[in-house]
């Protein structure tokens, strides 16, 4: 799990899946919507929205937290040993 | 289907309903902030964005134009991926800066300018009048459809106008203007619109579900009859659609943005967050919620056109279905989810641009106005400019509302509030965006806006002339409002979308560039452009694989420590190792880790046995096997390739930082002695002021506690400050003192000048006598004792001084001197009684004494002798032959010379007036004046045969006087010889018998004053 949020934490992640998201949902691909029924383009559209919103989730869940108690939090005191 | 009291009375319990949780979640902020800072809420109210437009327009859309209208959606569903860098650093620019609305955040960056805010302000008034207007449409159009009634169309429409206004305006005042808030934060307001939005979804669901499951057999059926239905077409974009991908991708960008500028959308995601983390969680939370009410979008809308409703009333299909197929509770909730979705945005939006429009344009203009302070009614000021924007949406409504679905309306709004975008992305990632660059992006922007959407609204609607449209201003055809330049976009929107951002990004970057930036504005900027520190942004950094057993390293690391310490402390350093690392829970660790856990661990070690052995043991100590020293090594190089710097270059910083560092505690050592000196001082300081309050108190206690009067007066001769006895004395109060001048005490005006020349020549006066009066006038005779009062530059600063009544003391001064010249008086009384004895035993000397007081008071006179002394003289005078008492008469009046033996007996009155006068306790030496008034110059005189100057002045004058006298009387032994022949004998014997100074002076009192004695009765 650690490896994966290191991955989406990775520089351009997020970026790479605007792009990828955007390209699914512009002119080359959504060309593809003139030869399908109506449900397949529904399908169509919400499936890429929807994977859209699940990166989006794994991306929200990988950052790590900017202000942490437990980052910040000392279990033992300073001072010499 | 209702009645217009039932609905209005469902708005309100709704509304009801959400006030009172806003309420009492605001009650309870401070103590249960959890609600408030629920990441979930903060998602949930940034969902508002699916309003009325959402709820009516968007079926209304679909029906029309097809599946264009889902790239308002999906466009933030995109721009959600740059909500960590963007949208957190605006949430951190607005806690630096605490910013509260759009204009504040463009303002602050843009070198705080007011002109800057107030175009802004504006610019989002007319910009989010349309938004507000398909609202304000919404709802009335919906109330219109669910009630009947027999009046016309027209009237009714325009009276549930008011009443729709009227509610909103009172909604907006009780739920988001109450009170000034410096943080214009509602928490309880963010609970509510976060229950709205679920509220508006599971009503779309409602609706969607009916259309789906109840007027259709599910999805399948409905998508099944729509792809053979005349309507396919609406599932596609481009050339077989209705609408081009130009205009798909306008949309997209524009709604990409839209969902966190537009006024009500910025104050939500913005404003209102109070933690930065709720971010990550509406990253995913609000596009998932956009798909969600959007599911059933496209099945409402065909669902809509195969039951044949007509499209001129698309922007009611999602109300029209429950509606005309006959299902009231349906009807009902679908209505409340349009009411709450319209109401929701109406509320926020009124809301945030009420705040920009009295924070950026009314109270500078009212700063204008000098005499009033009109500014002290800010909460006022805003509840107007709510009602003015909620009418003028409504009246903007009215104007072009019959024209214009609620979809296109919604656009004219994203397409205005666009114009904010080069101006807030510039802002927080170009430094070099300046103020003026800004002014001209953002007018032009909104000029082409104004002039290719805003203007052409009243003229497609009638109410101003189509002919600049179709033939351009001043007939210029390159400036159609429609075609600018001659170029055809495939819709209004993306035609204006596309000028107005060339024209506003142009402006503003050549302006920026041209006019540059002041050395403050770059400051202002790099705040804004650097509000998130490198390593905060998560794309980015070296990460390394954990694949390190951290047990096995740690038995490894505890084998070294066992050789310097114990178990437990062992056990303590470990612990505090990997606490230190962050590494405590993990099984594996990275390379990196590992050394900063060895690095960590070693320091503690140093503690124990110092740094340089400490440092040995572990490298000692084979805690890295060869490859992981060289993953490290590699690791290193590739942090340094990151840095781009070479070992050499990182050394010379290291040793520049460390040298720094060096400095750094020197300069901290520097100021630690510098900070004790200063205590040492302070502490001096606070010695001597308490020392000063001590003597202060002392001071006041004195000053208080003295019987006499003690007063200081300032500049003006006023009193600043008296004590208790001066206002016992004089008998005013402190508070009319100190409003009285020193010298209306003063009895004569005359005697207080005169007071005050005399201080002023002399610097200081003492037991100066006046005479002052008190409130009733009493007068009091008082001495005053005062100086000057003067600074360091020798100016006068008043005067200070000491006023005691010696009037009581005067008048037993009187007294007793009335009684000591009583005393003397008798006194003298008894002396000449006491002559008189004299006299009457030696009829001869009958008025002798007397007269020889006369003549002895007048030498004295003419020697100037002191009035003491010649009061003694006299005394001495009337008794200095008072031993005669003693002296048989026979011998006192025998006609014949007297024997030695007789003589002898004479020569004992001297003596005997002595002993009888020694007596009486004279002030002045009367018995010694007696004693000696027969004593001669030559020490030829009796008794003590004394001379020269043993003998008392006032002896020799007497003597003078006693001879000068008797001779010139008769004795019974002789006739006067006269005071010729007296003045010749004393003249004889001048300087040998008798003092020459005295004999002077009595022949210039006979022969120059025509000395005369005096007859008198004793």
């Amino acid at each position: 799990m650690k490896k994966m949020a290191r991955t989406f934490r990775k520089n351009g992640f997020a970026f790479f899946v605007f792009s990828i998201a955007l390209l699914f949902l512009s002119w080359p691909i959504l060309s593809v919507l003139d030869g399908m029924s109506c449900a397949e383009a529904y399908m169509y559209i919400y499936v890429v929205w929807g994977t859209a919103v699940i990166f989006a989730l794994f991306i929200g869940l990988s950052v790590s937290p900017v202000f942490s108690a437990d980052k910040n939090k000392k279990e033992y005191g300073d001072g010499d040993v | 289907m209702f009645d217009l009291l039932t609905v209005i009375l469902f708005f309100c319990a709704y509304f009801l309903v959400l006030f009172t949780v806003g309420f009492f979640i605001e009650k309870k902020s401070d103590k249960e902030g959890k609600l408030i800072s629920s990441p979930l809420i903060y998602a949930l109210s940034i969902a508002i964005y699916s309003s009325a437009w959402t709820f009516y327009g968007d079926a209304a859309k679909m029906a029309k134009d097809g599946i264009i209208y889902i790239s308002i959606y999906l466009g933030p569903c995109l721009g959600v991926f740059f909500w960590w860098i963007i949208l957190r650093k605006m949430v951190r620019i607005k806690n630096s800066h605490h910013i509260t609305n759009v204009a504040d955040f463009i303002s602050a960056r843009y070198n705080k300018s007011q002109l800057l805010a107030g175009i802004v302000a504006v610019f989002c008034l007319l910009g989010a009048l349309p938004y507000i207007a398909l609202q304000m449409k919404a709802i009335i159009s919906t109330i219109a459809i669910v009630t009947t009634s027999s009046v016309s169309q027209t009237e009714w429409l325009d009276k549930i106008g008011i009443l729709v206004i009227l509610l909103m305006i009172l909604f907006t005042l009780v739920f988001g203007v109450r009170r000034i808030d410096p943080t214009e934060r509602h928490p309880g307001m963010a609970v509510s619109m976060g229950i709205a939005s679920v509220f508006t979804l599971l009503m779309m669901f409602v609706c969607g579900v009916f259309a789906v499951y109840f007027l259709n057999d599910g999805f399948r059926d409905l998508f099944s009859a729509s792809s053979s239905s005349q309507y396919a077409g609406l599932m596609k974009i481009g050339v077989t659609g209705n609408s081009s991908f130009i205009t798909w991708f306008s949309f997209l960008a524009v709604s990409m943005f839209m969902v966190i500028l537009m006024p009500h959308q910025f104050h939500m995601s913005v404003v209102e967050n109070s933690d930065e983390n709720n971010i990550k969680t509406a990253m995913w939370l609000v596009p998932a919620y956009l798909l969600l009410i959007n599911i059933f979008i496209i099945p409402i809308a065909f669902t809509s056109l195969i039951r044949g409703l007509p499209l001129n009333e698309a922007d009611g299909f999602a109300l029209q279905l429950p509606y005309k197929f006959g299902n009231r509770y349906i009807t009902m909730m679908v209505l409340m989810g349009g009411f709450s979705a319209a109401t929701s945005v109406v509320m926020v939006c009124a809301m945030a641009v009420s705040t920009m429009v009295s924070n950026h344009v009314i109270l500078p203009l009212l700063g204008l106005i000098k005499r009033v302070n009109l500014s002290a009614y800010i909460l006022q000021w805003r509840w107007l400019a709510v009602g003015m924007f909620i009418l003028l949406g409504y009246l903007f409504g009215w104007f072009v509302g019959e024209n214009y679905s609620l979809f296109d309306m919604g656009m004219i709004s994203f397409a205005a509030v666009l114009q904010f975008v080069p101006l807030i992305i510039g802002g927080i990632f170009w430094v070099k965006g300046n103020k003026a660059g800004a002014i001209m992006g953002l007018t032009a922007g909104f000029a082409v806006w104004f002039y290719t959407l805003f203007i052409p609204c009243f003229a497609s609607s009638g109410w101003i002339s189509t002919m600049f449209i179709s033939e351009g201003i001043f007939g210029l055809k390159a400036l159609m409002p429609g075609e600018l330049f001659g170029i055809k976009f495939p819709d209004a929107i993306s035609h204006s979308v596309f000028w107005s951002m060339f024209f506003n990004i142009g402006f503003y970057a050549a302006g920026s560039l041209f006019f540059g930036v002041n050395r403050e504005e770059r400051r202002n900027a790099g705040g804004f452009v650097g509000a998130l520190p490198d390593e905060d942004i998560f794309i980015r950094s070296t990460v390394r694989e954990a694949h390190i057993v951290l047990e096995d390293k740690l038995e490894i690391i505890k084998r070294v420590l066992s050789r310097y310490l114990p178990q437990d402390k062992i056990q303590l350093i470990l612990k505090k190792g990997v606490c230190l690392t962050g590494v405590g829970k993990e099984i594996h660790i990275s390379i990196l880790e590992l050394a900063r856990l060895q690095s960590e661990i070693e320091k503690l070690l140093a503690g124990s046995i110092g740094t340089a052995t400490a440092h040995k043991a572990m490298m000692e100590g084979g805690v890295f096997t060869p490859e992981e020293s060289k993953e490290l090594s590699e690791a290193y190089a590739e942090i340094l390739a990151d840095l781009k710097l070479t070992p050499q270059e990182l050394k010379k910083k290291i040793d520049y930082h460390q040298e720094r560092e060096d400095l750094l505690s020197i300069h901290a050592m520097e100021l630690e002695e510098k900070i004790k000196e200063l205590e040492s001082l302070i502490g001096q300081r606070k010695r001597v002021e308490n020392a000063l309050r001590e003597n202060e108190e002392k001071y006041r206690a004195l000053f208080e506690s003295s019987r006499d009067a003690i007063f200081i007066t300032g500049e003006d001769g006023k009193f600043m400050d008296v004590n208790e006895s001066a206002l016992v004395l004089f008998g005013f109060s402190r508070d009319d003192m100190v409003k009285m001048e020193y010298k209306d005490i003063f009895v004569n005006a005359l005697d207080g000048r005169e007071f005050e020349r005399d201080i002023a020549k002399s610097g200081s006066v003492r037991n100066y006598e006046v005479i002052l009066r008190n409130k009733t006038g009493r007068e009091m005779k008082c001495l005053i004792t005062a100086a000057l009062r003067q600074n360091s530059k020798k100016e006068i600063l008043g005067l200070q001084g000491v006023i005691r009544d010696i009037t009581e003391q005067k008048k037993a001064e009187k007294a007793l001197h009335d009684s000591y010249n009583k005393l003397q008086k008798n006194m003298e009384s008894t002396i000449l009684a006491m002559a008189r004895i004299v006299e009457t035993k030696d009829p001869y000397t009958a008025g002798h004494e007397r007269r020889v007081a006369q003549l002895a008071v007048a030498i004295a006179q003419g020697m100037r002798l002191p009035e003491e002394q010649i009061n003694g003289i006299y005394m001495a005078g009337i008794v200095h032959d008072i031993g005669k008492i003693y002296v048989p008469s026979e011998i006192l009046t025998k006609p014949s010379k007297l024997t030695d033996i007789e003589f002898s007996i004479i020569k004992t009155h001297p003596q005997l007036g002595y002993d009888i006068l020694k007596t009486i306790e004279f002030s002045w030496p009367v018995a010694d004046i007696v004693l000696q008034h027969h004593e001669r110059l030559d020490g030829s005189g009796y008794p003590f045969g004394i001379k020269g100057d043993e003998i008392l002045l006032e002896s020799k004058i007497v003597a003078v006087a006693d001879v000068v006298e008797a001779m010139s009387s008769p004795r019974p032994y002789r006739p006067s010889i006269g005071f010729e022949g007296a003045l010749q004998e004393i003249v004889e014997n001048r300087g040998k018998l008798y003092d020459p100074v005295t004999v002077d002076l009595c022949l210039k009192l006979f022969m120059k004053e025509n000395f005369k004695f005096i007859s008198e009765q004793i």
